[in-house]
């Protein structure tokens, strides 16, 4: 059974803030699996930080904004990640000196260390002479 | 005595049951009443009632209703025997500084019961003009329904795998109480 009040009001949420919310409930879920993983409570967790127990309540439990840095310093006292970003995919290439006169280059690209694609393209030798002049 | 019913509000998520109450004589149930109230209100609130929305949601599709999503108790049912002892929530986004409140009954993970809730403008949600009548009549609907649940000499009970509460007839909608 659809509620069409509620239905309503779901359709008017903006994407952003639809985001916003499943990043909260992400790291509110991260932070309480990580105290409780590590057997802290919120009055050990504040003695890490340096901080009253009542400011530590107030970040987790609250109205107060949990910034970025607070993650940060979060993240410290845990000795965890609490958010990360994913890397960008990186391509460089290698090559080798074939038999003949050209080379085979190999572009990989390493995405978080792992190699996931490659492609090879040949070129002469003098065009990589005009790259590296060091292959002459 | 005052006759309300116990009744699905919207049952079409993945995780999450929710309920609600309706007083007998009333067409509107309070969660609706919250939700007509917001939905054409103040653009002020807007924002703070959109994030409440998308909560519910979360809540009810993805994440299941986890006790760390819930606000500070309000109240707790002292009258009840202890194992019975449960903490009327507010539902509201701890992150921001989000001014909405909506009260509710967290049964298990898969079973809320919602009721009616306003805007905080003090400390204290008691001291809040537009809350304190809701947080007494949340607590008052909470203690019938509770005392129902208790053991298995109440007259309801819960089925975590269906997500119902279901009475002593098999209904698990249109649940009808007397406080």
């Amino acid at each position: 059974m659809k509620n069409k009040l509620f239905e309503k009001a779901l359709a008017e949420v903006p994407a952003e803030t639809k985001v916003f919310v499943r990043k909260y409930t992400d790291i509110v879920d991260r932070i309480n699996y990580l105290l409780k993983q590590k057997k802290l409570t919120q009055k050990q967790l504040a003695e890490r930080m340096g901080k009253r127990e009542s400011e530590i309540s107030k970040w987790l439990k609250s109205g107060q904004n949990l910034t970025l840095k607070s993650i940060a310093k979060l993240e410290v006292a845990l000795e965890e990640e609490i958010i990360s970003v994913p890397k960008p995919e990186i391509t460089y290439p290698t090559w080798q000196r074939m038999p003949s006169e050209s080379f085979k280059i190999t572009l990989k690209t390493s995405k978080e260390n792992q190699f996931v694609t490659e492609r090879f393209e040949t070129i002469t030798t003098k065009d990589l002479q005009s790259l590296d002049p060091s292959l002459a | 005595m005052n006759t309300f019913v116990l009744e699905i509000w919207e049952d079409s998520f993945e995780q999450v049951t929710f309920y609600t109450v309706r007083w007998e004589s009333s067409q509107e149930s309070e969660t609706d009443k919250f939700f007509s109230r917001f939905l054409q209100g103040k653009e002020e609130f807007r924002e703070d009632f959109h994030e409440l929305v998308a909560l519910i949601e979360d809540i009810g599709n993805r994440k299941s209703a986890k006790p760390h999503y819930f606000s500070r108790q309000v109240a707790t049912i002292s009258e009840l025997p202890p194992k019975m002892k449960v903490k009327i929530e507010e539902l509201t986004l701890n992150l921001t500084s989000n001014r909405l409140r909506l009260f509710c009954l967290r049964v298990s993970d898969h079973i809320v019961i919602l009721f009616n809730g306003g805007v905080k403008t003090s400390q204290k949600t008691q001291d809040s003009p537009d809350l304190a009548s809701k947080l007494r009549d949340a607590w008052d609907f909470a203690k019938v329904i509770l005392e129902e649940l208790q053991d298995s000499y109440g007259s309801i009970n819960l089925d975590n795998f269906s997500r119902r509460i279901i009475d002593d007839k098999g209904n698990d909608d249109q649940i009808i109480f007397e406080r």
